[in-house]
């Protein structure tokens, strides 16, 4: 059996292999299953593993670092003949030891070895690997991942980024609860250009809630920070590239993926606007971003 | 006088953004990669001549040929303090010759 899911326009079709089957059909993409799909853009078969089968893969290799309160790590490598593989091991996962994916350019396998043998249940969304591959993908693509919220007022898209911690779900929040707008997502999105080179936010399907996909093209990009005041300032040239692309995801294997992000997000700022936004949580900053047309 | 060689170690992309010059690291982890660096025209200079181990001096004296610079002193301090931001970001080394 096939199973399909669309995640930032992009479609991806999943086939297990015996004896292996899938958990509970479409619902597993959290909202972003598809049905009646002719042509996927992305062909994925899933394939049941042993410990001794792992691929060592060691050119370009990425090993994640600084992530703590997780139990798993990942690295992104590519084998000696080029292809992407992506891995990632689970400390006290109860279904598997690891998932590996090899990603070719339209679709690749995705093995994984399994810590209870009776158990032939998967899940093709196992967390973080639909991330790692997305933004592998994306990048191929000149699109990119970002941590970001991104809201929908009226049509028109305001996109907030920061580090951790600095307030992107509480600017999203704000804006919901001072205009009603609608946040399309207050965590990441997958940014990509449209045939017009204008920036659409899409959400992606997210690890601990259900969600149906949105998207907004996106007219402002707001670098934001906690102020004493309110303040909106303009942001452009490289600084303004180079302080989104701080925010966007990717794993600097080779330096072909840098330049590509570097000129997905140049193409995004060119075609929308940068500030720097100090904010107070409230509503106040809601309504003088409005008022400033940003 | 520091007589040290300094080399570019490569481990970064250099690109033209919006006009201006500016160099992503490859090193650390995504989350840690916050300080991406926008070069000034000399710093962009350094930054392409170390691609073969240079000192200070060295620097310094093609530098002067392509612009037109302060006093030596004040000239060699900036470049020194430029390697040094280098050379803690793991970007250039310092070249031990045999």
């Amino acid at each position: 059996m096939s199973i399909f899911c669309k995640v930032a326009g992009i479609t991806f079709r999943y086939d297990a292999e015996q004896p292996l089957r899938f958990a509970a059909g479409c619902e597993v993409f959290r909202g972003f299953g598809v049905t009646d799909v002719q042509n996927a853009d992305f062909e994925i078969v899933i394939r049941d593993t042993k410990h001794h089968e792992k691929i060592e893969a060691t050119k370009n290799k990425f090993i994640a670092q600084g992530e703590e309160l997780v139990d798993f790590s990942w690295s992104v490598a590519q084998t000696d003949d080029g292809t992407d593989c992506i891995t990632v091991d689970y400390d006290n996962n109860p279904t598997c030891h690891w998932v590996q994916l090899q990603l070719g350019e339209r679709g690749g396998t995705l093995r994984i070895c399994r810590r209870d043998v009776a158990d032939t249940e998967v899940n093709p969304y196992i967390f973080p690997l639909f991330n790692l591959m997305l933004s592998r993908i994306l990048n191929r693509r000149e699109d990119f991942l970002i941590h970001c919220s991104l809201v929908d007022y009226e049509g028109v898209g305001y996109l907030f980024t920061a580090p951790s911690g600095t307030g992107k779900s509480t600017m999203a929040r704000l804006w919901r609860d001072t205009v009603g707008a609608t946040i399309i997502n207050d965590d990441m999105l997958a940014i990509r250009c449209d045939a017009n080179g204008n920036a659409v936010g899409y959400n992606i399907p997210m690890n601990y809630y259900n969600d149906a996909p949105k998207s907004v093209k996106i007219s402002s990009l707001c670098l934001i920070c906690q102020s004493a005041q309110n303040y909106i300032k303009p942001v452009t040239g490289a600084e303004a590239v180079m302080r989104i692309m701080t925010n966007t995801i990717y794993h600097p294997t080779d330096k072909e993926i840098i330049s590509r992000q570097l000129s997905a997000v140049g193409h995004v700022c060119a075609g929308a606007k940068v500030f720097e936004v100090g904010f107070r949580p409230d509503g106040d900053i809601v309504r003088d971003i409005l008022q400033q047309k940003l | 006088m520091n007589y040290a060689k300094y080399k570019s170690n490569g481990n970064f992309v250099i690109s033209e953004v919006a006009g201006e010059t500016v160099i992503v690291p490859m090193t650390g982890s995504v989350a840690k990669m916050g300080k991406l660096i926008i070069l000034n025209s000399t710093s962009s200079f350094i930054v392409k001549y170390v691609a073969e181990p240079h000192t200070v001096a060295e620097i310094a004296k093609a530098l002067s040929t392509e612009y037109e610079v302060p006093d030596e002193g004040v000239l060699m301090a900036d470049i020194q303090e430029f390697i040094d931001h280098m050379v803690e970001r793991g970007l250039f080394s310092e070249v031990t010759e045999e």
